[in-house]
Parts: C-alpha cells; sequence; structure tokens
C-alpha cells in the first residue's frame, strides 16, 4: 500500500520537472521571465511530492531510501533541484533552468521506465551498512553540485559563443559569474565527493569485504571522475586557462560522473558479462 | 649567471618535472590507462583475448599487460612520475610558500602594491583614522612604522594545497605499503573446527597467531522474500596465543578486526560431509512453524516423517495434507560445484488431489521453494524446517582474512585530505598592505580566491572613512 503512494508521488514529480522544464523552454524561447515563474512554483510542488515520497519509503524500508537506482535517482535528483533552487535564487537567473532542469529530466525519465525495479526489498547483508549510507548520500550530493557546475560551465560555453548585445549576451550572467559559479559548485562537490565516493566507500569496501580498495570498474572510474575533478581544480592555476578550458572539464567531469553512475552498470558489465 | 640564462631559455629536467603541467599530463595519462582496465576484462591469461580481440589489440595488451592494467609496469610507472612530480613541486614550493604563509612581505614599497590585484589611494588623512576604519570594519590592521600598517586574516589557508598534495603522497606510500605486504587468505571452517592459520592465494598458509573456532554457522533469509538473505553469522570464539579466548559473531559488514588482521564473513558452503557410503536416513524431522512467528515461539508440530508419511496441515481441518515424496542427501540446484545440499520434497495434498509441491532445504531453513509459486497460499502460510537428513554437520563457513599493513598510512592520508581540502578551498587568507608616500597613502591587497568582494568590502570600508573625514571638515 505504501509502495503505491510513494512510487505515486515519484512519478508525479517526475511529471512537474518535466512540464518545469517544458516552461522555462517556453519562457527563454519566449524571452519572458514572466512563464519562468510558473515552472519555477510547479518545480517547487514536484520537489515537495519527491521528498514526501522518499520520507514514505524510507519510513517504510526502514532505511534512507538509496539503496537501489531507483531510489537514488530520486534522491539525487531531488538533491539537484534543491541546489537548481539555490542558484536560480542566488543570481536572480531563470535561465540556469534551460540547462540544469534537462538533466533532473533525463534522471527522472531513467528511474521511471518500467525496467526499473521499483519495488521495496529487503537489504542483502552487504548493503546492511551505515557506512554504505552516507557514502551513497554524499556522493550523490557531491555529484549534484557537479551538476551545477554543468549546468554554469554549458551556459559560459554558450554566453561565450553569443556575440555581444545579442539576445543570450543579454540575459545570460555575464561570465566572470559564470566561471566563479563553476568553481564555486566544484568547491563544494569536491570535497564532498571526495568524503563520500572515495573514503567511505573505501571504508564500507574494507568493512564488507575485506579489502578497501579493488580496482573494480565502478571504483576506478569514481577515482577517474575524481582526478577530472583535480584538473579542473589546477588547469585554473595555469595562467590563461581560466574560463573555456575549465568549463570544458565542468562539463567532462559531469558526463564523466554519469558515465560512473550508468554506464559502468550498463555497458562496461555488458563487456564483462559474456566472460 | 649564464646558467641562468640557459634555464630561461630551455627549462631542465627537474623543472620539468616538478611543473604542475608535467603533472596534469601524468594525470592524464594515468586516467587513459584505467580506462583502458575498465574496458578489457582483467585478470586473465593472453589467449583468453586471442579469440574475442583483434591480432593488434592483443599486442597490445601483451606489450602493456592491459590483461593486469593496475598492476603494470606502465601503470604504477605512471603512479611513480605523478608522486615524483608532486614531491619535486611540493619541495619547490615550499621555501616560498612558508615565507608567504609565516613570514609575508610586511613592509611593501609602492612597486609590490601597485602589483596586487586590489589597489586603492586615499589622501588627506591620517594613518590612525584609517587604522580605526579598518578596526571598525573587523579587519584590524597593526602599525609597523610611522608611514606602514599591515593585516591578515586566514593564513593557514595557504597551507591547504600542500596538506592536500602531502596527503596524496601518503595515500600513494599506504598502497605501496598495502601492496607490498597484503596478506591475502580464507579460513573454511566446520561447526566445531578450529584453525590457526588461512590459506592464502597461492595454498601456502599464513599463522594468525590466534586459533578461530566456529561455534555455529547460521544463515537467515527473510521470511517474506524466502531467497533474499537476511544475514550470515559465523559465532566464533578466538584464542590469542597470549591471552584469554573470547567470543565473537562475524557478520557481513562487521568483521573481526585483531592482531592486525581482519576477518570477514566471505562465504559458505557444504562440504559434502554425508558421503555417499553413509546410509540416507529414511526418517526426516519436520519442524512446523509459521511465518513471522518469534524465534522463540514453539513449532506448530515437529514430525518425525518417512517417505509416503503425511499429516494435515495444522489449522486447515484434514482436506489438506502434506504428503513426504522425497529425501535428498544432495539436491543440486544451479552451481554444480555447490557441496551437498539435503533437501526434502513435499507435495500438497488438497481435497484428494495433488495440488503442487515445495522443496525444503536442511542448510537453508526458511526457504521452502514451491514448484508452482502461483499457488503457495498454504506455503506463505507456513514454515517448514527439515533435519536429520544424512550428516548436519556438512555446513561450513568461509572466512576472508586480510592482513594490510597500509591500512594506518591510508586512515592517515584520508583524514588529512579532508582537512587540506578544507583548508585550501574554504580558508581564503587575505592581506591588506597600507603605505604612505608624499601624504599620499597607497592600499593594496591580496586575497586567495573571489577578489571581487574583497574588493568591494575594502573599497566600503574606504568609502565610510573618507565619509568620516568629510563630516569632521563640515
Ligand atoms: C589528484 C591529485 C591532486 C589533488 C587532489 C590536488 C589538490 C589540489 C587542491 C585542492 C588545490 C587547491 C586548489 C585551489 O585553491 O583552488 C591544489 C593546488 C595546487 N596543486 Fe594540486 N592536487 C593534485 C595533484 C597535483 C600535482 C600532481 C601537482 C604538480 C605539480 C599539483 C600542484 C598544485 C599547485 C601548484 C597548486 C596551486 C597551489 C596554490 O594555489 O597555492 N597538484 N591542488
Amino acid at each position: 500500500m505504501n509502495q503505491l503512494i510513494d512510487v505515486n508521488l515519484f512519478y508525479g514529480a517526475f511529471i512537474c520537472y518535466g512540464v518545469s522544464m517544458v516552461i522555462y523552454f517556453l519562457s527563454f524561447w519566449k524571452r519572458t521571465g514572466k512563464l519562468a515563474v510558473a515552472g519555477n512554483m510547479i518545480l517547487l510542488f514536484g520537489l515537495i511530492m519527491q521528498i514526501i515520497g522518499l520520507v514514505i519509503r524510507g519510513t517504510a524500508a526502514q532505511f534512507m531510501p538509496i539503496t537501489n537506482i531507483y531510489e537514488s535517482l530520486n534522491f539525487f535528483s531531488a538533491v539537484i533541484v534543491i541546489f537548481f533552487l539555490f542558484v536560480e535564487w542566488k543570481f536572480a537567473n531563470r535561465v540556469f533552468g534551460v540547462f540544469i532542469l534537462p538533466v533532473v529530466f533525463l534522471l527522472m525519465a531513467f528511474s521511471s521506465l518500467p525496467s526499473t525495479s521499483k519495488e521495496i526489498v529487503p537489504l542483502i547483508p552487504a548493503l546492511q551498512s551505515q557506512w554504505l549510507v552516507w557514502h551513497v548520500v554524499l556522493s550523490f550530493i557531491g555529484e549534484a553540485a557537479f551538476a551545477v557546475a554543468f549546468g554554469s560551465g554549458l551556459m559560459y560555453l554558450f554566453r561565450e559563443k553569443a556575440k555581444e548585445g545579442s539576445f543570450p549576451a543579454r540575459i545570460f550572467p555575464d561570465l566572470k559569474t559564470l566561471d566563479t559559479l563553476t568553481y564555486r559548485a566544484i568547491a563544494i562537490g569536491f570535497p564532498i565527493f571526495t568524503l563520500g565516493a572515495l573514503i567511505f566507500g573505501a571504508v564500507w569496501a574494507k568493512y564488507a569485504w575485506g579489502d578497501y580498495w579493488s580496482w573494480d570498474p565502478k571504483e576506478t572510474w569514481a577515482l577517474i571522475n575524481w582526478i577530472v575533478y583535480a584538473l579542473f581544480l589546477h588547469v585554473r592555476v595555469i595562467r590563461g586557462w581560466r574560463g573555456r578550458a575549465t568549463a570544458w572539464i565542468a562539463v567532462i567531469g559531469f558526463l564523466t560522473t554519469m558515465f560512473t553512475l550508468f554506464g559502468v552498470n550498463y555497458l562496461l558489465s555488458g563487456l564483462h558479462s559474456y566472460a | 649567471m649564464l646558467s641562468t640564462i640557459e634555464r630561461e631559455k630551455s627549462p631542465g629536467t627537474i623543472d620539468t618535472l616538478s611543473s604542475i603541467q608535467f603533472g596534469l599530463v601524468v594525470l592524464v595519462a594515468i586516467i587513459f590507462v584505467a580506462v583502458i582496465g575498465t574496458i578489457i576484462p582483467q585478470g586473465h591469461s593472453l589467449d583468453y583475448y586471442q579469440d574475442k580481440y583483434w591480432p593488434f589489440i592483443v599486442i597490445l595488451i601483451k606489450v602493456f599487460r592491459f590483461n593486469f592494467a593496475y598492476t603494470s609496469p606502465l601503470f604504477i610507472g605512471l603512479l611513480g612520475l605523478f608522486g615524483l612530480n608532486l614531491i619535486l613541486c611540493s619541495v619547490k614550493r615550499f621555501p616560498l610558500l612558508l615565507k608567504t604563509t609565516f613570514h609575508p612581505n610586511t613592509v611593501p614599497d609602492h612597486d609590490s602594491i601597485s602589483s596586487m590585484p586590489i589597489r586603492f589611494t586615499l589622501e588627506n588623512i591620517s594613518l590612525e583614522k584609517i587604522e580605526y576604519g579598518f578596526l571598525h570594519a573587523g579587519f584590524p590592521l597593526k602599525k609597523l612604522d610611522s608611514n606602514c600598517l599591515f593585516g591578515e586574516k586566514k593564513r593557514l589557508g595557504y597551507l591547504g594545497a600542500s596538506i592536500v598534495h602531502i596527503s596524496i603522497l601518503i595515500l600513494l606510500a599506504g598502497g605501496i605499503v598495502s601492496l607490498a605486504s597484503g596478506k591475502r587468505g580464507e579460513i573454511a571452517l566446520e561447526n566445531g573446527a578450529r584453525t590457526s592459520t588461512a590459506t592464502l592465494q597461492d595454498g601456502s598458509s599464513l599463522p594468525l597467531g590466534f586459533t578461530v573456532r566456529l561455534d555455529s554457522f547460521a544463515v537467515k533469509f527473510y521470511e517474506k522474500y524466502p531467497d533474499r538473505p537476511k544475514s550470515y553469522t559465523s559465532s566464533v570464539t578466538i584464542t590469542p596465543s597470549d591471552g584469554s579466548p573470547f567470543e565473537k559473531s562475524i557478520r557481513v559488514n562487521h568483521p573481526l578486526i585483531f592482531n592486525g588482521f581482519t576477518v570477514y564473513q566471505s562465504s559458505y558452503g557444504n562440504s559434502g560431509m554425508v558421503s555417499e557410503s553413509s546410509s540416507v536416513s529414511d526418517s526426516v524431522k519436520v519442524e512446523v512453524k509459521l511465518k513471522n512467528a518469534a524465534e522463540t515461539m514453539p513449532p506448530l508440530a515437529v514430525l518425525d516423517m518417512t517417505v509416503g508419511s503425511e499429516f494435515p496441515v495444522p489449522g486447515l481441518g484434514d482436506s489438506v495434507r502434506v504428503i513426504l515424496s522425497e529425501i535428498h542427501r544432495d539436491l543440486r540446484m544451479g552451481d554444480p560445484s555447490d557441496k551437498a545440499n539435503p533437501a526434502v520434497k513435499l507435495d500438497v495434498i488438497i481435497n484428494g488431489k495433488l495440488s503442487w509441491s515445495v522443496y525444503a532445504f536442511q542448510n537453508f531453513p526458511g526457504l521452502n521453494m514451491p514448484m508452482n509459486p502461483n499457488s503457495n497460499l498454504v506455503f506463505s502460510m507456513l514454515d517448514l524446517r527439515i533435519s536429520g537428513v544424512g550428516s548436519s554437520s556438512g555446513y561450513y563457513t568461509i572466512l576472508g582474512v586480510v592482513r594490510d599493513r597500509g591500512l594506518p598510512l591510508m586512515a592517515i592520508g584520508a583524514f588529512f585530505i579532508m582537512v587540506g581540502l578544507f583548508f585550501s578551498l574554504y580558508i581564503r587568507p587575505q592581506r591588506i598592505w597600507v603605505f604612505k608616500e608624499n601624504d599620499k597613502y597607497f592600499i593594496g591587497a591580496q586575497v586567495k580566491g573571489d577578489t571581487e568582494s574583497f574588493s568591494n568590502f575594502i573599497k566600503i570600508i574606504i568609502k565610510n572613512i573618507s565619509n568620516d573625514k568629510n563630516r569632521e571638515k563640515k
């Protein structure tokens, strides 16, 4: 019974996010901020549904709802939406929605696929761990910050291409603001990701499997992901590389994050599966 | 003199090796090999790849040992270069870093201020007024002499990046120690058995310095999901070579950490203790319990059954009866390498008609596997536990044993990398200089990070100072 309620709330959130995204696009297209206010309200409504869904599900399962891809994606989307709302409020600019909401929409679309199991199943012994909870929660919070950096990095690249005085140039935040936001987001995401994904992941692996590191593809990709963001921090130190180069790395970094999340499971394991 | 000129023309090897550009190139190369290691299945012999990949790729795998990518000379070499780069870069920057952090040039001249990212000038005012203005805004400046003020905040932020880099070196060192000293093996124990050694992967045995005795091993399954394991628990008694014994239950995620070893629940199996020669007992004890009932609740019925004997399901009257139809000393489902797995087959008769059958496994209490999952009405309520099929001592646990001397270094590195990240990314050192020349005050400031907001902060202070001055005039 419970399960139906939370699954429906998640579907509801998915629909809200989709509608909101379309409205943000329309508002961008029509060059009017008024529409975006509606988009914002619908998004908020979706977020509330999703949070209630997560609470119901967590209560029913007696565990933080992050134990399978369905729950994780809902948690992840909710954190991205919260970060997005903060950025939008802070910078009082409606364009961010056009670049960040598609990410949320795709994540939710994936979680809503019929092939994604939505059942609450009790945890196998390896998953019964508080380290795992912190590992997943912090990884996703860090990755949500990376999603923001992805959005602002993309905006930087678009803004840079736009001619001075043209439509995008007028409504986008300026390049310096975007560059700073990208940096700030990664400066927040990087330590959280380091602690959650790498350190707590290693601690959990030590407790559950005896070894803190075993170079399995998921671990390896998380490390690669981490190195990409370390590159981001350093490329900024090199004179003249700030700006376009760092924006590109922020974009590539998030693509790496997504590959770590999905690609490893669906592509690499596919490669390994015949072995 | 000549050598410095030469060095400017073409940077020396050390300069190259210690440069951040070189570090970035090495990191990209590390990423590259790491990616290859996730694409090419790891750990097989070359033959394995022969018929799966083009000959060219097989040659690459052979040359670069991509089948063991993460221990290949190429990868270890790259990690070595990375470590070297980090060491050189840290050492090279160290003197300057100490100076910047602890002995900054507090008495600047005109030139150094004019090269600062934040600059202001003030006229017709006393140094004391300026000093007071900054103090009032929460940024106290020290008077160095009659012409100079200097103040700073959060200078430890300068050390953050270095703490991160040193921590990474500690982690690398920890990794090397793990790799060099690490031992991993297994202990397989049956109920009541004991050992003081673990078997390593190469078959040799590793003394533990303590004895492990398995008191019992239990697999629990979820009541509602009989194929979902809930816990694996090995209850053991540990006897140190020089100490008194203690009991410990080792579960997944709850290893025993003792004497430099981590002993964790790894696997389990059946030893096949039921040998072919031992006769199958033709009577089986069946405990009938209610599902979801507390462990302590007594069973509804305890029946001694032989093949063909039947009983009415308690509580359902006489119309639903269960017949024991088969006794298996070793029923293999799935993995043929599983050892002996005693089980019985029970047929359910409703109104005299065979409705369906269920398997009950001696070693998997709670796992009653209906042959027809659509009609498991009765067995969704009942839990059938059997015992007495053959020998019941065939059950054994497999404990993993890891000795890892690198662990303390990894823990230290992990801790300090977080400290360093915090300092480098969140503690932004701020410095302000005030310098008087020809009745004019030159104000210069530096900050790591957001120059603009620090500049605005100072701008407001200066504005306030000037406003005060004007007010006084009026
Ligand atoms: C994956 C490994 C590495 C990590 C995680 C790392 C981490 C960091 C961090 C967090 C910062 C501060 C960045 C900022 O203030 O925005 C930094 C700065 C720096 N790193 Fe690294 N680093 C790594 C490897 C390297 C390597 C190989 C070099 C090679 C020379 C290097 C040289 C530097 C330099 C020169 C700075 C600037 C220092 C400063 O601004 O005071 N790093 N590093």
